[in-house]
């Protein structure tokens, strides 16, 4: 039977808050009526203020839920706490036939995944495709030249007048991307907002953007003497989509995945992308993948930060395959443990540089380093490896004693993401305790 | 612009001032970089920028050396001698943060320390930063947070409360140069932990303090006071100061071996007498004269009548201040221990009142038992005399036996007195006055329709916090009828005992599990 930890539970709240009330309910003695089918559906009912008690209800498997509640999170408070209490004292469930209420869900649910499988669209007409593709091409090759004469225009009357320019500024000609069919130079361009809380050397960093999206735009422009994998990173990093179909035909890979963590991130309009990172243990590379979901809708979560997972996977095509997409998970998850990988600084840097030279457009680069130390300065941490390397990291919101607590001065295994300055911490792996930072 | 900044940040600098003013200087780089350069040749000045800052931007990307140091000396954190808590318990541990049951968090840390169990470091530093305002926990952190706590208090000033010994040394400099009131908490400490090392402290230093210090410091005597303090009391009674005078007569009237004390039983035998009469044994009363200046200086003359309602006149305070001085034992020959025929003998006396009130001082100052039970019967068990409070000076044991037998004779009235004694009482109760409480109070909710009042909502409060958890599942059962009832006036009140006493049960079964 599927169990989720505590902290994958706490890993699939919307917010804090969620977890707070998941915690208060996760007494057995809320649940009068706790109940499971010996095949990862589990169900209680729970007093709670209505008349009538809530029906909780959860497919393991997914995780799906559903609950009687009327809270708009999702998942709600009375899902959460159900999922404490089979972390804590699964022996409270009673192993039976699901009540009713369960199994009209589970129908359901059948039925619905098994409409949208029959739901395939048919090809459009090819021919229409075609036509359509053509136009495309022509609207973003415009869109990149007037690109092309903003840049210089900056360029010519000097970055230093864009300090504190309001977030409409970029995003006006973001708005002007995006009715060019390119979104993803749109978002790369609302970005740049986002560079002056970098620090006095915004500037260089501001640059540093603008320059890399006047390579894309010079790329573009000769797409056709570029390599199959890099003209097809030049499109995705442009907006192309890649059809799911495209990705599934690539070359299925069987492996056990190292989940080591993922990062989200919330753009102005609410979109929350998230990127989890994949180690393959046969592979011996990595996989990114991606979710994106708005407001307060739950990301899906495909595997969790922290354990390991037997699954086949397709990457993406492009230049330096890091995207990928799970096919099928073939095996149950178990917690992560001391990493078998050994890898310095040194030899992270060196597949850094590696990755950029068939990619120059990497922004996030995963990283995991073996035996890594931590040490106490002013109050301000300082990592560095084995060899004395220090390794800078950003300055997160986390407690700055937090790695020298959990470590004990001991090394340790921390996984981030590199982005060609610092490290952004994501989680430490200290005596087989996965630690989310 | 100088000359040793680096080709990055040359571009860097044209870039921000603007082509247009400043003319793009291809940077001086090496070989291969030029190559990659010739190919902008043709192109504008903002182009050409543009595209060599992107392949410097590679460049150093990709080239990022990493500073590098010598790893030399690593201070690792000791290994625990006891298991980390279980991850139930450790679950746990959000929930006890949260603002309503930071009360919780004492009884948890007791009963972590007996299962000797630690709590594991990503928990730990919660723990630091709450106990920093928290000093009643200090002492279970410093338990439960085991080595790495101490470790982790070797490198963060802020939590260098958790060194023991480091304690002392950092305080008694504090004795010496800090401000007043750090100085009356540094000696309260030092007190608390050894007290004759805080009599030493202030003989040191006593002769070079204010007079308001002096009391104040000598004040802190309280705190552990014994036999050993009688010297200095003693010689305190001549100091200079009224007040310093005052605070040590406080002080050696509470120990019945002191000169003080037995002074006093020398000079009431001329004015107390036992004399047998027709009707029995009465009490013969003189009243105090004119004192002489030892009398004045062991405080007989002292207008404080802390038992008594009203000011008595001035021999009768004599009187008063005398008989509340006296060892209590002293009187015991008189009835053979009978501490009520004494009381009943009073009543005979002119006095009557001044020596009830007087008797209830002293029993209060020595914390005589016996005559504190006798006093409260005597009252009809009101525990206020004056402004001093009777049971607060029972012992605990004493305390708890008092309230359950008030209690198993249910007057309503108890809820006050009940109030009072709950309050005085440190810990989790024991089961049988637990079993008292939910009975007398808990239980009999439903029968009472008006809206929660103080102070009986506080001691449903009370009963949720340090009641004996092992009963909440009866406690449950027992109060499902009036949760049913969602208009009860009680019926929020309950629900909230209900979810802390259920936290407690559970809390606590976990930890022993």
């Amino acid at each position: 039977m599927t169990r989720l930890t505590l902290d994958q539970v706490t890993a699939l709240a919307p917010d804090p808050q969620s977890v707070k009330a998941g915690q208060k309910l996760a007494t057995p003695g809320s649940w009068p009526h706790l109940g499971e089918n010996g095949a990862d559906v589990i169900w209680g009912e729970c007093k709670g203020s209505g008349r009538t008690p809530y029906q909780t209800r959860v497919d393991l498997t997914g995780p799906a839920y559903k609950c009687s509640c009327p809270s708009r999170k999702f998942p709600c408070k009375h899902v959460l706490g159900l999922l404490m209490i089979h972390a804590e004292h699964t022996q409270v469930f009673k192993t039976a036939a699901p009540p009713d209420w369960v199994s009209e869900w589970l129908d359901n649910r059948q039925k619905r995944t098994s409409k949208t499988k029959q739901n395939k669209s048919p090809l459009a007409d090819p021919a229409m495709q075609a036509k359509r593709e053509e136009k495309r091409e022509k609207r973003v090759a415009q869109g990149l030249e007037k690109l092309n004469l903003w840049l210089e225009d900056l360029i010519r009357s000097g970055i230093g007048q864009l300090q504190n320019k309001p977030y409409g500024y970029w995003d006006a000609m973001a708005a002007r991307l995006v009715d060019a069919q390119a979104p993803g130079v749109a978002r790369q361009i609302r970005e740049l907002a986002n560079v002056y809380h970098d620090g006095d050397l915004w500037y260089e960093l501001l640059l540093a953007r603008l320059a890399r999206i006047k390579l894309l735009i010079s790329a573009y422009q000769r797409l056709e003497t570029l390599e199959e994998p890099l003209r097809h990173e030049v499109r995705t990093q442009i907006g192309w989509t890649t059809a799911k179909e495209s990705v599934l035909a690539n070359p299925t890979l069987e492996d056990h995945w190292q989940a080591w963590g993922a990062a989200t991130e919330v753009s102005n309009d609410g979109l929350r992308t998230q990127r989890l990172w994949l180690w393959g243990e046969k592979q011996r590379q990595w996989a990114l993948i991606l979710s994106f979901a708005h407001g307060t809708m739950p990301l899906d979560t495909p595997i969790f930060s922290g354990t390991r997972q037997q699954a086949q996977l397709n990457y993406y095509p492009g230049a330096c395959q890091q995207r990928a997409l799970i096919k099928e998970k073939t095996g149950t998850a178990t917690p992560l443990c001391q990493n078998t990988v050994l890898h310095d600084f040194e030899d992270n840097l060196n597949a850094y540089a590696q990755a950029l030279s068939c990619n120059p457009w990497i922004a996030y680069f995963p990283m995991l380093i073996s035996n890594v130390y931590v040490r106490m300065e002013n109050g301000e941490q300082h990592l560095y490896d084995h060899q004395g390397y220090l390794i800078p990291i950003k300055k997160s919101g986390s407690n700055p004693w937090l790695l020298i607590t959990l470590s004990g001065g001991k090394p340790f295994n921390c996984f981030g993401e590199w982005n060609g300055r610092y490290l952004h911490l994501l989680a430490v792996l200290i005596h087989d305790n996965y630690v989310p930072v | 612009m100088t000359t040793n900044s680096t080709p990055w940040q040359r571009i860097c600098q044209t870039a921000l001032i603007g082509t247009s003013r400043q003319t793009v200087v291809p940077p001086d780089v090496d070989e291969a970089t030029a190559t990659a350069f010739l190919h902008l040749e043709n192109q504008s000045d903002e182009a050409k920028l543009l595209a060599a800052a992107a392949i410097l931007d590679s460049q150093q990307r990709a080239g990022y050396l990493p500073l590098k140091e010598e790893i030399k000396n690593i201070h690792t954190a000791p290994e625990e001698e006891y298991p980390y808590l279980s991850q139930a318990v450790e679950h746990r541990i959000p929930i006890l943060f949260e603002k309503e049951n930071h009360i919780l968090l004492s009884e948890w840390l007791n009963h972590v320390i007996q299962a000797k169990q630690i709590i594991p470091p990503r928990y730990l530093i919660q723990f630091l930063d709450f106990g920093r305002n928290h000093t009643d926990l200090h002492t279970s952190i410093r338990h439960a947070g085991g080595q790495r706590a101490q470790w982790l208090a070797q490198q963060n000033s802020d939590w260098r409360y958790l060194l023991q010994t480091d304690e002392t040394q950092a305080c008694d400099h504090i004795w010496l140069e800090g401000d007043r009131q750090s100085r009356l908490n540094y000696l309260g400490h030092l007190r608390q932990h050894d007290s004759s090392a805080a009599i030493d402290l202030l003989k040191n230093t006593w002769k070079r303090e204010a007079a308001r210090d002096r009391s104040k410091f000598l004040g802190s005597l309280q705190i552990n006071l014994n036999i050993d303090d009688l010297p200095f009391l003693e010689h305190a009674l001549d100091d200079r100061s009224k007040e310093v005078r005052s605070t040590a007569l406080d002080l050696l009237t509470q120990l019945p071996e002191s000169g003080l004390c037995q002074r006093m039983a020398q000079r009431i035998k001329a004015h107390i007498r036992l004399t047998k009469t027709m009707l029995g044994y009465t009490l013969e009363i003189t009243l105090p004269e004119n004192l002489d200046d030892d009398a004045i200086r062991d405080g007989l003359a002292r207008e404080n009548f802390p038992s008594l309602n009203k000011k008595p006149g001035k021999r009768a305070g004599y009187l008063y201040q005398l008989i509340a001085s006296t060892p209590l034992q002293r009187w015991h020959g008189f009835s053979n221990g009978n501490i009520s025929l004494l009381i009943k003998m009073a009543g005979k006396t002119d006095w009557p009142d001044i020596m009830i009130a007087a008797w209830a001082l002293a029993a209060w100052r020595q914390k005589n038992q016996a005559w504190l039970l006798a006093l409260l019967k005597y009252a009809g068990n009101t525990a206020e005399q004056g402004s001093i409070n009777l049971t607060s000076k029972l012992n605990n044991d004493e305390k708890e036996r008092y309230l359950i037998a008030q209690l198993q004779k249910g007057t309503r009235a108890n809820v006050d007195l009940a109030h009072g004694i709950l309050n005085q009482l440190p810990g989790t109760w024991s089961k049988s006055l637990s079993v008292t409480l939910i009975k007398a109070f808990l239980l009999p909710l439903p029968q009472i329709s008006n809206k929660p009042q103080y102070p009986l909502s506080e001691i449903i409060k009370l009963i949720a916090t340090r009641a004996e958890p092992s009963l909440f599942p009866r406690v449950e059962a027992e109060t499902k009828n009036i949760l049913a009832n969602r208009k009860h006036a009680w019926h929020n009140t309950l629900q909230q005992f209900l979810t802390t006493y259920q936290l407690r049960y559970y809390m606590i079964k976990e930890i022993n599990a």
